[in-house]
């Protein structure tokens, strides 16, 4: 198992520099140029001399694969780079930020498993009554709402006509409620399904019959035996929606005014502010990457086949 | 369902007893909100509204220039002109100190008018003032003299503009290029923390006692003035209704029409250029005149500000190349120069011209249709409205448009390779020249309508070194009725801000450029 988990651990840097290439062509084959956008858009000015004089000064008039070179040393070098627009390094804006986008994140993650598997499992056991109808109907629904859209009706709903929640939204717990109910809907919604499924189809295998026969107590044979088998499949899907709460909370972020990462390469990238671009999709890129690793090794810790 | 109950009234629970908490606060405090984040605090590199909301508050200015050429003192209580123009005298206030406890002296003022010569085109709208300073010399610590190449007639209103704020030599030093986020002036307000995407926080400078000569000195209500950034547009207005902001920032008139009133509403028109269509003179068609003056006349201004976008004639129209607000405007012009709507006159002038009514109604000539290329802005609401009234006006009599949508990036480079016939544009400056020579000007960093007239560059050159008011303003009377008669640029209307505030707020000074100050803002009982 240990083996396994080298093998797929001493593949990461390899898809890093991948990442890198990619996400560097990426930004650059965006349209527009950075420094027009910095130097004044706010109500439709553009100064193409001071924009020479600007790119010059930043390097950004060099040829693109010696754009890249320099990317790559100073990243060696555990240098990101800097904002084109603010100035800042993309380390001091990335330590200022991820702390609030890994919040939400985990509150979102506690919150869709937390929700996501009991509901899965009240689906599954009243699969036959009104019950699990309204429960697969509700996750259904948490599946096809899109998180921005339902952050909205929340802020409307509790902030504004409640007024249970600040609208300004602190940076405490009490602010942590609403935007991460927004982002957990679509992956506790999806982990609920794939809890009921998977339990579904353990409970209709032969060795639950077997179980049964034993007689043993039906908390037992659920907890035991079926749910075992069914998180199998659960676990890669929240590995897979770690990274999508990352990446997701970029739009959960804007619509409740909160600080973050995902935020911040909204702007990046509007305003074609390519380090930070590049700096914050690397981030993501290679968040995604040890999460599915970590899911792969995991996968083979619940499930004894994979090791051999 | 036990689990999913609980959970809920646990998180009930937590959201009434947080909740009531935190939205209690002193009533010395102030909260602004904004949508946007400032680039940075450092006021010299940065013509931006959401670095200017924020720094008119931390730095002090030599003077302040008022709307009509006036000037009130700043940190200077007198300054003064030599005859050829190309020396001037400041007398400082005694005793003002920056916010880290050093001198606001003679030294001060050198280093900061050698500070924007060193910033170059970093230094945004300072850059012709830096340009135009040969030399500063610092007579006694109250006395500074400053020197000019030649005669530069803006001096003092850049000087005394939104960008020259007097920043601390010593916390330049200190801090180097992290001083943009760390900023140290001499203002009524001294910089707390800045959490970028969250918030700005500003406390009150203890002891502040030289305020600009339009405000009674007196000590700054407000204790603590918080600036949140808030991006989403129903998030931001319903801050100030439900009470947790007491002043909004830059607010689309749209939102304007709902949450405003006549007594909690602050209009700011963007002096400089007003919005309007820049038109690509080059481009075939509108590299005909006729074409361009036929559009002029197909579009009814008036009907244009009653739109929703404009919320229903908040916006005040203009018709002269410079916004109303600019003591060079020429109320008169749109009389004078005659574009008046008169769809039967744009037709005329375009059948005179040899475009003929073709099949559909799109006009034609020598086989072409008249359809121009219209690059529309994202996100600017005013900007995506006119665009498409503007459409069904021109239609009338015969053009078409092409309306491009692309994202600001993309559409600023479509702009700088010529990819247009038609594009908004507006651009701001107290002065005169700067938005004129800018623009107009054959070598102007923003010609993109590439008009090319040497009668024109050597009338905005005189203009520009023209010392006296009287002369300067006739200049720049003549100068607009050139743009009138060749017509690179259409003007239809302030770029209008608004700022709304709670009704029990009082005393926001609204800066007539662009921001405003809070310095003798109060909580009316």
């Amino acid at each position: 198992m240990i083996r396994y988990a080298l093998r797929r651990l001493a593949a990461l840097p390899v898809y890093l520099v991948l990442v890198t290439i990619a996400v560097f062509l990426m930004v650059h084959a965006l349209p527009g140029d950075p420094v027009q956008v910095m130097l004044g858009v706010q109500s439709g000015e553009i100064d193409a001399e001071r924009v020479a004089a600007v790119r010059a000064e930043m390097g950004l008039d060099r040829p693109l694969p010696l754009q890249y070179a320099r990317y790559m040393l100073g990243l060696l070098h555990g240098d990101m780079g800097v904002s084109i627009r603010t100035g800042r390094t993309v380390q001091d804006i990335v330590t200022s930020q991820w702390p609030f986008t890994f919040q939400l994140a985990l509150a979102s993650l506690a919150l869709s498993v937390g929700l996501g598997i009991p509901g899965g499992i009240l689906a599954a056991l009243g699969r036959d009554s009104s019950l699990g109808t309204i429960v697969s109907i509700l996750t259904m629904l948490g599946m096809s709402v899109p998180s921005f859209w339902l952050g909205i009706v929340l802020l409307m709903v509790f902030s504004y006509s409640l007024g249970w929640v600040p609208v300004l939204a602190a940076n405490n717990l009490v602010g942590l409620v609403l935007p991460a109910a927004a982002l957990s809907m679509n992956a506790g919604a999806a982990i609920a399904r794939m809890t009921r499924s998977g339990l579904v189809d353990a409970l209709g295998n032969d060795y639950i019959r077997v179980a049964r026969a034993k007689g043993l107590s039906a908390m037992r044979i659920y907890s035991k035996h079926a749910l075992k088998n069914a998180l199998i499949p659960v676990v890669t899907l929240i590995a897979f929606y770690g990274g999508y709460l990352i990446t997701g909370a970029l739009i959960v972020e804007i619509v409740f005014g909160r600080p973050g990462l995902g935020r911040t390469l909204v702007s990046a990238i509007l305003e074609r502010d390519l380090p930070i671009a590049q700096g914050i999709i690397l981030l993501a890129a290679a968040i995604v990457l040890i999460l599915n690793v970590m899911a792969d090794v995991l996968y083979s810790v619940i499930d004894p086949r994979l090791r051999s | 369902m036990p689990e999913r109950f609980k959970l809920a009234t646990l998180l009930t629970m937590l959201v009434v007893l947080f909740g009531s908490t935190v939205s209690a606060q002193t009533n010395r405090e102030l909260v602004i909100a904004t949508q946007l984040e400032p680039p940075t605090l450092d006021l010299q590199t940065s013509v931006w509204r959401s670095t200017l909301i924020i720094a008119h508050q931390i730095y002090d200015f030599l003077l302040t220039a008022l709307p009509g050429g006036e000037y009130v003192s700043g940190v200077a209580s007198d300054w003064s002109r030599s005859d050829d123009g190309l020396t001037w005298t400041f007398t400082l206030r005694d005793g003002v100190t920056f916010h880290d406890g050093t001198r606001l002296d003679a030294d001060a003022v050198k280093f900061n008018f050698e500070r924007i010569k060193s910033l170059g085109a970093a230094a945004g709208g300072l850059a012709s003032l830096a340009a135009a300073v040969d030399n500063v010399q610092v007579l006694d610590p109250l006395h500074v003299q400053v020197h000019l190449a030649s005669p530069y007639a803006p001096f003092l209103n850049e000087v005394g503009g939104i960008q020259f704020g007097l920043v601390s030599p010593a916390a330049v030093a200190k801090y180097g290029d992290a001083f943009a986020q760390n900023p140290v002036g001499s203002g009524p307000y001294r910089f707390v923390e800045w959490v970028p995407n969250s918030h700005v926080t500003l406390e009150r400078f203890e002891g502040y006692a030289w305020p600009p000569g339009n405000f009674e000195p007196q000590e700054p209500y407000f204790e603590r003035v918080t600036y949140r950034i808030i991006p989403e547009s129903s998030a931001f207005v319903a801050s100030l209704q439900r009470g947790e902001a007491q002043i909004l920032d830059f607010v689309a008139p749209l939102d304007v029409l709902q949450i405003g009133s006549p007594d909690n509403t602050i209009t700011q028109l963007t002096p400089g250029l007003p919005a309007g269509y820049q038109f690509n003179t080059v481009n075939a068609p509108t590299n005909d005149i006729a074409v361009r003056r036929a559009v002029a006349h197909a579009i009814d201004r008036s009907a244009l500000l009653q739109a929703p976008a404009f919320g229903r004639g908040l916006v005040p129209a203009e018709y002269t190349y410079l916004s109303q607000t600019n003591w060079a405007h020429n109320p008169e012009a749109f009389d004078l120069y005659g574009y008046a709507y008169d769809p039967g006159e744009a037709k005329r002038i375009l059948e005179e011209a040899g475009w003929t009514a073709g099949r559909d109604g799109i006009r034609e000539k020598d086989g072409r249709r008249l359809e121009l290329r219209v690059l529309a802005w994202p996100a600017i609401p005013m900007y995506a409205a006119t665009d498409v009234i503007v459409e069904q006006m021109l239609r009338e009599v015969g053009i078409a448009l092409d309306i491009q949508a692309l994202d600001q990036a993309s559409l600023v480079a479509a702009v700088g390779r010529g990819e247009f016939n038609l594009v908004l544009f507006s651009g701001t400056g107290f002065d005169p020249d700067s938005p004129l020579s800018r623009n107009f000007s054959s070598a102007g960093g923003a010609n993109w309508s590439r008009i090319s007239l040497p009668d024109l560059d050597s009338r905005l050159r005189a203009a520009a070194s023209e010392m006296d008011e009287d002369a300067r303003r006739a200049k720049y009377l003549d100068i607009q009725s050139i743009l009138y008669e060749n017509l690179p640029f259409l003007p239809l209307f302030n770029y209008a801000g608004f700022i709304v505030k709670s009704p029990s707020i009082d005393g926001v000074w609204s800066d007539p450029r662009t921001g405003f100050r809070i310095y003798g803002a109060y909580l009316r009982d």
